[in-house]
């Protein structure tokens, strides 16, 4: 058996970095940053039970407004199902949040499906509009909104954590990299430097 | 001073400072940054820009802006050429090269210019008129001799190497143009606290104001514009686009603009788009986008030098380019005086000015007064020349003849056509005003209004309150009614006179409605003569306000003709519908970053790395990329393909299923509604097994199949086809939310949250057993055929399937992502000593071939269950999606073609998918065609080619027979057998071995 390692849907991390370290003269306009710690586990209340749901976990039960908790984010997806996102390891936000749903709801790891990349600096609202067809202007939405949406031809859930602002996209595993290629030609225009979180 | 024809006054737009160098047709210019292509040949004293697109006549630029009609040329060389630029909105940079088009062998010599000589046959309709007959000669000779003649410059054949890119942009006031009219309601809009986009396709802002002539708040109109510009750049709630062109207005205020954002450089900065496609969403839009100066129909009024009034003042204020040095003004209205003051402060020298007015207005007074010579009641007859104006031949409105006047530059003015394109883009159709001789904007249809020029409101005063009042308007229908808008500027000015009508000056020669075209005065006749009475009728028969230009200048005059023709006033005319996009947008802007790499994005799988690292041939599989075949050094893909096939059988293989799709499937009722959307029962299957599943749609056609797992009571785990697994999704949604929503059912896409791999043959079980070792038992005791077992390896969880499309003994197995990569080694090397090898998706359709077990290929959309031999697994004990309109007349028909095996017997050397078997090869067409073969390939196991087809009668009729695989293409009709579909091992034991 060869020596086990898992691998990242963008491939060698550290080879991205090398390659992408730095775009640009100056100041980068933009932060890019690939989380390499995002785990996702998909949320599902029962019929009847989204409200339950809800109180358990202390979530908002409205659309397009994430929650946000010390250990975990929660990103609404429909009515009665979120994203939740954590630092910790998918198999024990799962555990976990199980626990505490009980039999009002079921979760499904997600992690390994989404790769997740974050947005920030100070061109980041620009660098989102040349693909992003969602009015993120401050007047309209801040920190915590979150809506699923088409960036590049790919879908992407999207959640603004700061004001700043900073973005947090999710896109499936088998589009990183081609997400990754639009993203960072897009970005170079305002310059970048690039990060794993 | 660069040029023969700068002057000292005037040229907001350049910079004096910086002398740029360019050529064109090969000759070496110099300019100033700020310059147009146009206005820099013009301030060289070169009016010769182009020839005309019919007749070639020598053209030289007719206005100063996106309208331009003649001034076509090509901009730079190579990869980057780039044909039917206009030269008024060419930005001059140092090395521009420029070449004038539709000529040969030069510019000022242009042999095709004998099409004047046979100008009485070249009239409207030329074309549908000669090249009817015989019709034999429509292909091979009249349609090359038309698109050798047609057609304006070359297309760049290399790649082009600049980059294009898409952005979105939101405002609650959308401002277009920013004139007067425009910055007013810019400022009023972005005062009241709205968000504002103002673009503007020039790249300063003003539009025609006149900077000899227009005053406002007490101080020239320019300084009123920066200062205008100066706070609006202040307002945090405000962006100002220069250079960008708002093209299309579309439905629910989305409006797609166009930015040049590198255009004015000889090639884009690093990492900058050449151009940027916008699609704005806009609460409120305010059209301001002014107004388009009409040419005077008069005969030989396209010769260079003969330019619109506007343009010419453009040119003096803007760029300091004089494109005369003697100039005669002809107008109809009060702004060709603006045109005179300009020239005049410019140190110009104006011959005369002819007002087609009896009567001099207070602006011809004022142009008396400074000593200019004004004669009223004189309109333009001829103008006079070879390359270029050198008199206008004059005569009085009462028929009688005047002076001829020598000048090397005649600026007309036969007044001004509301631009009325994006507001027709709306859906409102364009009302006549008898008093501006322009449409103007009928009622609004969506939200927007109009504002200035652009609405026929031509005084300083009324733009500025005009815009000012649309800009509270919209800010308050967005709920910013509170905000302080401020107040509107004031000039001071002149009352404006009315226009008057001049549709055509008197005469015999050509006097041009449509330059670009080649339309004249008496084409548009002769098109009301032949019957074109329609105004859209006229304007195909003769080409008017088609191209580049959308008859921006030409299109009143046209429609005036056309009205006189038809001896009817103009609004019965009416206007033609303007459709995007208001000017030329590249493709290349509408591709944006979708082409080479980006033009799709690209599905990788988990286990992409270990495919190329075995020398895989990828195909494309929808987005995904999946190992085709892996083929030996020197080996064919033939080859390689029979050698993956024949070894699987006889060893095993692994190959890559990751891209399946894959759902989880919750809730207490997840099983019911399985049996709804399956046509088999669904209630009986137990916890840790596998079944296979088929499902129809609506129409009761098969729709997509694969295995279903039950991995806990209330908890499935579905695989779909790759083709079909977004299709599938999107189907159980409708189903949940809509059929059924009272059911405790919850799924989600799992596709990329795990990967598989197949691992078939005899010796799967073995080299799975030494991958995985003590972290499960896969024996036939505890994973029989069809059992499904979780497991945790190396710390993840994994899930292993006793399935098999091979008809092998075979397991897929799902790990997480991230541990695709980890798995497929562990499970390689431990093949190593058992023969395995890698498979892709050719061998895999081999094997599934040999086993009859259907595909994308059968799952045509066209196909039942019963065609497919799978009639049976429909249940008649539960409802299922399809199920009774699978029970119609013609689903059931037993005439239907259904599912048989064919073998090649003689006649090829191979089969081919897509032929249509026939009983007599030499009578085969759609009436004799039996049935069709859907997939074919050459089995190892079977020792000869064979292939799945549907045919009518099925089995029944045809087992045993020979029919003719009969394929027109590759012109070969082999002899084919007919027989079962389950050519290896029908009876299925090797799978369960």
């Amino acid at each position: 058996m060869a020596e086990f390692e898992t691998v990242h849907p963008l491939g060698d991390l550290d080879q991205l970095l090398a390659d992408h370290a730095h775009h640009g003269e100056g100041a980068p306009g933009v932060q890019l940053s690939i989380r390499t710690q995002a785990a996702c586990v998909q949320l599902f209340s029962r019929k009847g039970r989204h409200e339950d749901v809800a109180k358990a976990l202390k979530l908002n039960a409205s659309p397009g407004v994430a929650s946000a908790s010390k250990s975990h984010t929660a990103l609404p997806l429909s009515p009665g199902q979120w994203m939740v996102t954590s630092n910790q390891s998918a198999d024990r936000l799962a555990a976990k949040l199980q626990a505490k749903i009980k039999d009002m709801g079921y979760v499904s790891q997600q992690g390994d499906a989404r790769v997740c990349f974050r947005i920030a600096g100070p061109s980041a609202r620009d660098l989102m509009a040349r693909g992003c067809r969602l009015d993120l202007d401050e007047s309209r939405v801040g920190t915590g909104f979150c809506a699923q949406t088409n960036m590049a031809q790919v879908g992407v859930l999207l959640h603004q954590i700061s004001d700043e602002p900073a973005y947090d996209l999710y896109v499936y595993a088998g589009f990183a990299r081609s997400f990754f290629h639009w993203l960072s030609h897009t970005a170079a225009q305002f310059g970048y430097r690039i990060d794993k979180l | 001073m660069t040029g023969v024809n700068r002057v000292s006054v005037g040229g907001s737009r350049i910079d004096r400072s910086k002398e740029v160098r360019f050529t064109f047709d090969g000759q070496s210019y110099t300019g100033f940054e700020g310059d147009t292509l146009a206005s820099a040949l013009l301030a060289n004293g070169v009016t010769l820009m182009g020839r005309s697109f019919k007749y070639h006549r020598p053209r030289g630029c007719l206005t100063a802006g996106s309208e331009e009609p003649n001034a076509i040329v090509e901009l730079r060389s190579g990869a980057r050429r780039e044909p039917n630029t206009r030269a008024t909105m060419a930005e001059l940079y140092n090395g521009l090269d420029a070449q004038s088009q539709n000529r040969f062998p030069s510019l000022k010599f242009d042999i095709q210019a004998i099409n004047q000589l046979l100008s009485p046959f070249l009239t409207a309709g030329f074309y549908y008129k000669t090249f009817m007959w015989p019709s034999s000669f429509w292909e091979p000779v009249y349609e090359k001799f038309i698109r050798k003649s047609a057609g304006l410059g070359k297309a760049a054949t290399q790649a082009d190497p600049d980059t294009y890119e898409h952005s979105h942009g939101h405002c609650d006031v959308l401002v277009v143009g920013a004139g007067i009219a425009g910055l007013s309601a810019a400022l009023s809009a972005g005062r009241s606290g709205a968000r504002v986009i103002l673009v503007e396709e020039q790249v300063a802002a003003g539009g025609m104001t006149s900077t000899a002539t227009d005053f406002i708040d007490g101080k020239p109109s320019d300084e009123w514009v920066a200062q205008a510009l100066d706070e609006l750049a202040g307002m945090a709630n405000v962006t100002v686009r220069t250079r960008t062109t708002l093209f299309g207005y579309y439905d629910h205020n989305v409006l797609a603009a166009l930015e040049r954002v590198s255009d004015h450089l000889e090639v884009p900065e690093a990492h900058q788009p050449r151009q940027r496609l916008w699609t704005l969403r806009a609460g409120q839009v305010v059209l301001a986008c002014g107004s388009h100066e009409r040419a005077m129909v008069f005969d030989n009024n396209d010769m260079p030098g003969v330019m619109l009034s506007g343009a010419v003042r453009a040119f003096v204020e803007r760029y300091g380019a004089a494109p005369g040095k003697r100039v005669v003004v002809c107008t109809n209205n009060d702004d060709g005086y603006k045109t005179a003051a300009s020239l005049h402060k410019a140190g110009v020298e104006i011959v005369a000015i002819t007002d087609a007015r009896a009567e001099p207005s207070p602006a011809a007074k004022l142009a008396t007064a400074a000593g200019m010579k004004v004669q009223c009641g004189v309109i333009p007859h001829k103008a006079k020349g070879r390359h270029r104006v050198s008199a206008i031949a004059l005569q009085r409105t009462d028929g009688s003849s005047a002076e001829i006047i020598e000048c090397d530059c005649v600026a007309m003015s036969n007044g001004y056509s509301p631009d009325v394109h994006l507001v027709s883009q709306t859906g409102v159709a364009p009302v006549w005003r008898e008093d501006i001789l322009g449409f103007v904007p009928d009622t609004p249809i969506r939200k927007e209004r109009s504002a200035g020029a652009c609405k026929g409101t031509f005084e300083l005063n009324a733009c500025l309150q005009e815009g000012h009042q649309a800009g509270c308007d919209a800010a308050e229908a967005m709920g910013f009614g509170s905000g302080d808008p401020g107040s509107a500027g004031t000039a001071d000015e002149e009352e404006i006179t009315a226009p008057l009508a001049l549709w055509r000056c008197p005469g015999k020669g050509k006097a041009f409605v449509d330059f670009q075209n080649d339309v004249t005065a008496k084409d548009i006749q002769l098109a009301h003569q032949e019957g074109f009475v329609s105004v859209e009728h006229a304007k195909r028969y003769t080409t008017l306000g088609m191209a580049t230009d959308q008859g921006k200048t030409s299109n009143v005059n046209g429609i005036a003709l056309l009205a006189e023709a038809r001896g009817e006033p103009i609004p019965d005319v009416g206007t033609t519908r303007f459709r995007p996009p208001y000017s030329p947008v590249a493709i290349g802007a509408f591709a944006g970053h979708e082409r080479g790499m980006e033009f799709q994005p690209v599905r990788r799988t988990a286990m992409h790395a270990c495919g190329e690292k075995l020398g895989a041939v990828f195909v494309e599989a929808g987005q995904w990329l999946r190992p085709q075949y892996y083929p030996k050094p020197g080996e064919g893909v033939m080859e390689a393909i029979y050698r993956e096939s024949e070894q699987v059988r006889k060893t095993a293989g692994i190959c890559d299923v990751s891209t399946l799709g894959k759902i989880e499937i919750f809730g207490e009722d997840a099983g019911e509604f399985l049996n709804r959307l399956y046509i088999n029962g669904w209630k009986m299957l137990a916890p840790g097994k596998a079944r296979y599943g088929l499902m129809l749609r609506e129409d009761g056609y098969v729709f997509d199949d694969g295995t279903t797992s039950r991995l806990a009571d209330d908890h499935y785990f579905m695989t779909t086809t790759t083709a079909n697994a977004a299709r599938v999704l999107a189907h159980m949604e409708h189903a949940s939310q809509v059929l059924w929503p009272d059911l405790d059912v919850h799924f989600c896409s799992a596709t990329e949250q795990w990967c598989g791999v197949a691992v078939a043959g005899p010796n799967a079980r073995a080299i799975l057993a030494k991958a995985f070792g003590d972290a499960i038992d896969i024996s036939n005791e505890e994973l029989p055929f069809m059992g499904v077992r979780e497991f945790k390896w190396n710390g993840a969880t994994a899930r292993i399937f006793r399935i098999s499309f091979s008809g092998e003994l075979a397991f897929e197995v799902n790990v997480p992502w991230s541990y695709g990569e980890a798995m497929w080694d562990a499970i390689w090397d431990a093949g190593q000593d058992h023969g395995l090898i890698a498979y892709g998706t050719e061998a895999l359709s081999v094997l599934r071939i040999e086993k009859g077990h259907v595909a994308g290929n059968e799952l045509d959309g066209r196909t039942t269950a019963a065609d497919m031999g799978l009639g049976k697994m429909m249940s008649s004990k539960k409802p299922f999606i399809g199920q009774k309109m699978a029970a119609r007349d013609g689903m059931i028909d037993p005439q239907r073609a259904t599912l048989v095996g064919v073998k090649l017997k003689s006649g090829a050397s191979r089969l081919r998918g897509g032929a249509h078997l026939v009983a007599d090869k030499n009578i085969a067409n759609a009436e004799t065609s039996l049935g069709w073969i859907t997939s074919v390939c050459d089995s190892p196991a079977m020792g000869c080619w064979i292939g799945l087809a549907y045919v009518r009668g099925g089995l029944s009729e045809h087992d045993g027979k020979i029919l003719y695989a009969a394929n027109p293409i590759y012109e070969e009709s082999p002899a084919v057998e007919i027989c079962s579909p389950h050519f290896f091992d029908p009876k299925g034991e090797r799978l369960h071995g």
